[in-house]
């Protein structure tokens, strides 16, 4: 998986490429955790071009999730497609972690 | 030691077979053999990544729980392309467990009163057209369909 962190004005963007899986999945919360160290409260995870995500990648996003809350910050996704989209929908994560079509429609509700 | 899976039934005769030390190391050499088979048998797109995530599921369950950190052993990993159906039949020689026991998670919890795992088995007996487990001469057999 490729994984890169852009800030933003609103926010960070950190955008995942290719399989989140259970060897992989660690990275978004590496790359989340200096950002979360350093006092951002929102991120959005741009998942656009991730082609597949396990039990192990949800994980790692509700992690970072968790970690964002007490700082009253949020996690949110965009560009949900295929089979990340599926597992989403089938695990409940649709409703858990807000989505959106791209990360500015995501900066302008969190 | 090596494991004897195809006399565990009539069946299991004809699955294909590696085993590996249960470790992450061995994990992606294994996914590799079961999704090198997957693809060239006949099956869909959507076939294919259902095979590879309860897949993943199932074994990384036991790489992660099977052994004691001092005594590690082995997981077999075997497949059969069916005519209707492709199957996976996964095996390690730890205590008894049945991966596919248990509560499904509370879809509906919030991000703070949600765990982290648990998922897995959740995705398994969600996505495999059927699954199950049995204690066969000292080993759990995980088998499955897609």
């Amino acid at each position: 998986m490729d994984i890169s962190s852009t800030k933003q004005e609103r926010g960070v963007v950190v955008t995942l490429v290719g399989r989140m899986d259970a060897v992989t999945a660690v990275q978004f919360e590496q790359a989340c955790d200096p950002w979360i160290k350093g006092g951002e409260k929102n991120i959005v995870a741009d998942l656009a071009r991730l082609e597949y995500i396990s039990s192990m990648g949800l994980g790692s996003l509700l992690s970072v999730a968790k970690k964002l809350q007490p700082n009253g910050g949020k996690l949110a996704i965009c560009g949900l497609t295929g089979m990340v989209k599926e597992v989403f929908r089938l695990s409940g994560f649709d409703k858990l972690i807000p989505g959106f079509e791209n990360a500015d429609a995501a900066f302008q509700k969190l | 030691m090596p494991m004897q899976p195809s006399r565990s039934s009539e069946e299991a005769g004809e699955f294909h077979w590696l085993t590996q030390p249960a470790d992450m190391a061995s994990f992606v050499a294994l996914r590799q053999f079961v999704m090198d088979a997957a693809k060239v048998a006949d099956l869909s797109e959507e076939q294919l990544w259902k095979l590879e995530l309860v897949f993943e599921e199932v074994v990384v369950n036991v790489i992660r729980y099977a052994y004691p950190a001092e005594a590690p052993d082995t997981v077999s990993v075997g497949y059969a392309a069916r005519e209707n159906h492709f199957a996976v039949q996964v095996r390690d020689s730890g205590k008894p467990f049945d991966p596919l026991a248990g509560a499904d998670p509370d879809l509906t919890l919030s991000i703070a009163e949600r765990r982290v795992g648990g998922l897995g088995r959740f995705l398994t007996r969600q996505l495999a057209s059927h699954a199950e487990y049995a204690r066969q001469d000292g080993h759990n057999v995980l088998t499955f369909g897609i």
